[in-house]
């Protein structure tokens, strides 16, 4: 057995609904991506979440990741490595609050 | 097939006369109507340097081409007149029913002119209007004066004719006074209520019949492109996304990205966004949605708090504004206290936005008089009016809130300073650092540090800190139309803030909402323009032009009326975030980058538009003014 490591997982607007939880405190093994993570949720949490997210390999429009608050596509997209104490949210895309 | 002829009210409050003004169908096509058309009204119309209390002041209600027309959320109307919050020109923007019972009633804007002796209502219908006395309404709030008014038009229906009204706020000549109409909705910003207190204006009635189908130039054509244009907002993800989540859908993902302003602009992130968000009020005090007339998307929220000591009757709102405003900005989790206060700063006419920066200005400066670190002078004087009023503004009290918007409405005690606004209410406790607006006027919930491209829109928004002259925020936050990283100096950016806020003045001009416009652009409602007016030749390169000659004329006005300063508060612009991703940036880093170019772009001389920018706008009539 590796390392484990803390990160903080929410869920907002749709994905607040679909989970029916908004903030998971979760211990994953060091050197997991994002893409691990989707998997890890989608087998272990709420299947159909990583068809739901994805298209094949690419964030579904109009989806949207944040890695402590930085889109998910400002680092390594999904392979972007996750870290002690992360946070990362998965929301719908959120328009507006003119 | 008819040219549209557009037909206004001028309307005396000094002498209780009223006459007809007709708008020549070259000039609407220069300002279109709206916040266009008010503005040219008031470079024309309004002295140079008046007080805004000022008989000569002038506020202008303005519909535009497509409002009640049924084009596609085309319930709103625009306010304009001289700020006496900020001192420059100011104008609001507001949805539900008026803008649309206001045509039917026979006109499709008023001018408010004169000051009467005592307080009036206008019973406008059919073509007609009357002065009523308002006496027995004065000093009430806006929930009652519209129940009263309905009994004395004898139409108990909401749904049927409209009214706009004043709260004590307004009569007060509070400086963060919002205009309101069908009780929820306010023409909210730059203070411009207090204008109609100061003129004795408490109320106007709005019903009639006219059918203004019947008036456009190509009514087939307009029902055809009308519901083109209705397939393709509705088909868009937005609008749906909208009717179900409503704008309180932000608070959330603001607050992930570091820029939800919390602790008056302290910090970045709330612990407890949560208990403030969209996806909370849902599973809580959410009864249904509401729309504005004729809109389908109803993002309106209706809540109620059934019991408890913020007990609150089925009402609209709160919107993602004001929920920010008295939440995280006051450090408040408890949306009960949130619904409860929006909703008596609606029936007293506040404009939340301000009145919530008013207020964390306030608890700040307690903070420090505690602290003794303001002048002892001011300090003795803070410390014996709160005692006085009874009230404990400390972070996070809720009560004392509540309190403070009595207070304030009825300028009691330190309710008389907290009417003014933040700026003065800083400036006079020797604090100005402590408020945070542009050009006087508070600003709305999203931290330019974290969102750099609002650092432009903010600082070169005409009315002061506003989000509603260029929602870059869209691109930053959101990533459309188009991504942008939102700490990235991208120089693209200003060219897109330049023509978001070209844009939206033309929106605000047609009038319509702005919910609308990300699925939808110029092309989208050219057509349906042409057909209501009769503009066969008009190209999108002209509309955006128009929009441009409005957005510079704005500025034509304000730049005579004192220093007007291209800027962020010093706070946002010298302090950078403790925390987040935006952790160690500063305004000034981002604004520095962008206002150059901007200027460039648009191509003013250190935010003055250039004579060649003037005479290339067809704005000479106003080189001199």
């Amino acid at each position: 057995m590796g390392e484990k490591v803390k990160i903080k997982v929410r869920f907002i607007l749709d994905y607040y609904k679909y989970i029916g939880k908004f903030e998971l405190n979760l211990d994953i093994p060091d050197k997991f991506t994002l893409i691990d993570l989707i998997d890890y949720i989608d087998k272990n949490i709420k299947k159909g979440f990583k068809e739901k997210l994805l298209n094949e390999n690419s964030i579904k429009y109009p989806n949207m990741i944040l890695i402590n608050g930085r889109r998910a596509e400002f680092f390594e997209n999904l392979n972007t490595k996750l870290n002690e104490n992360d946070q990362i949210i998965f929301s719908p895309l959120a328009y507006f609050a003119l | 097939m008819r040219f549209l002829e557009f037909k206004l009210a001028r309307i005396n409050l000094s002498d209780h006369n009223w006459k007809e003004v007709k708008i020549d169908d070259k000039l609407l096509r220069k300002f279109i109507g709206g916040r266009g058309l008010g503005t040219y009204l008031a470079l024309k119309e309004i002295p140079k340097g008046i007080d805004p209390f000022d008989k000569e002041n002038k506020i202008y209600i303005l519909t535009g081409p497509l409002t009640g027309t049924g084009a596609f959320e085309t319930g709103r109307y625009h306010v304009v007149g001289k700020s006496p919050l900020t001192g420059f020109l100011g104008d609001a923007n507001s949805g539900g029913d008026f803008g649309p019972w206001l045509r039917f009633s026979g006109f499709d804007g008023l001018i408010i002119e004169g000051k009467s002796d005592y307080p009036i209502w206008l019973r406008i219908e059919d073509g007609d209007i009357k002065f009523n006395d308002a006496s027995s309404l004065w000093g009430k709030g806006v929930h009652h004066t519209e129940k009263i008014i309905r009994e004395k038009v004898k139409i108990s229906s909401e749904t049927i004719g409209s009214i706009l009204s004043i709260g004590p706020a307004g009569e007060n000549k509070s400086k963060i006074a919002a205009i309101m109409n069908d009780r929820y909705r306010a023409a909210g910003r730059t203070g411009l209520g207090a204008v109609l207190g100061d003129k004795k204006l408490k109320a106007i009635w709005v019903y009639g019949k006219r059918n203004l189908l019947k008036e456009m130039y190509d009514s087939k054509k307009f029902i055809s492109e009308a519901k083109k244009l209705t397939d393709k907002i509705m088909g868009n993800p937005v609008s749906q996304a909208l009717t179900q989540l409503g704008t309180l859908v932000l608070m959330n993902m603001t607050n992930a990205l570091g820029g939800l302003p919390t602790k008056n602009w302290t910090h970045g992130i709330y612990d407890k966004a949560f208990d403030i968000s969209g996806e909370h009020l849902a599973e809580s005090y959410l009864k249904t949605r509401k729309g504005c007339w004729g809109c389908t998307i109803q993002c309106s929220r209706v809540t109620e708090v059934p019991e408890g000591p913020y007990k609150t009757p089925i009402s609209e709102g709160p919107e993602y504004e004001s929920t920010w405003a008295h939440g995280a900005n006051l450090l408040i989790d408890d949306i009960s206290s949130i619904i409860k206060m929006n909703y008596l700063e609606n029936d007293m006419g506040f404009d939340t936005i301000s009145f919530g920066n008013t207020v964390s200005t306030l608890m700040e400066l307690y903070e420090l008089a505690k602290q003794g670190k303001l002048d002892k002078d001011k300090e003795k004087e803070l410390i014996e009016l709160i005692n006085m009023s009874g009230i404990e503004p400390s972070w996070g009290n809720k009560d004392a809130i509540i309190q403070l918007i009595y207070l304030a409405a009825y300028r009691n005690k330190i309710g008389d300073l907290v009417a003014e606004g933040a700026k003065r209410l800083a400036e006079h406790f020797g604090r100005p650092d402590v408020a945070i607006h542009v050009k006087g006027l508070e600003l709305p919930a999203y931290d330019p540090r974290a969102l750099n491209s609002m650092s432009l829109s903010y600082a070169t928004a005409n009315r002061g800190g506003c989000h509603l002259r260029s929602y870059s925020v869209a691109f930053d936050m959101i990533g459309s139309p188009e991504k942008w990283d939102p700490l990235a100096k991208d120089i693209k950016k200003v060219k897109g803030v330049k023509e978001q806020q070209d844009w939206f003045t033309i929106v605000d001009s047609l009038v319509i909402c702005k919910f609308n416009v990300f699925g939808t652009g110029p092309s989208d409602y050219l057509e349906v323009l042409k057909a209501i007016t009769g503009w066969e030749d008009m190209t999108e390169n002209e509309l955006m032009t128009t929009g441009e000659r409005i957005y510079n004329a704005e500025r034509l006005f304000d730049v005579k009326e004192g220093e007007y300063k291209d800027t962020l508060p010093k706070r946002l612009l010298e302090e950078s975030l403790p925390e987040g991703p935006a952790k160690g940036h500063t305004g000034k880093e981002w604004l520095d980058f962008f206002l150059p170019e901007y200027y460039k772009l648009r191509k003013w001389d250190n935010g003055i538009p250039t004579e060649e920018i003037i005479r290339k706008l067809d704005l000479e009539e106003f080189l001199n003014r």
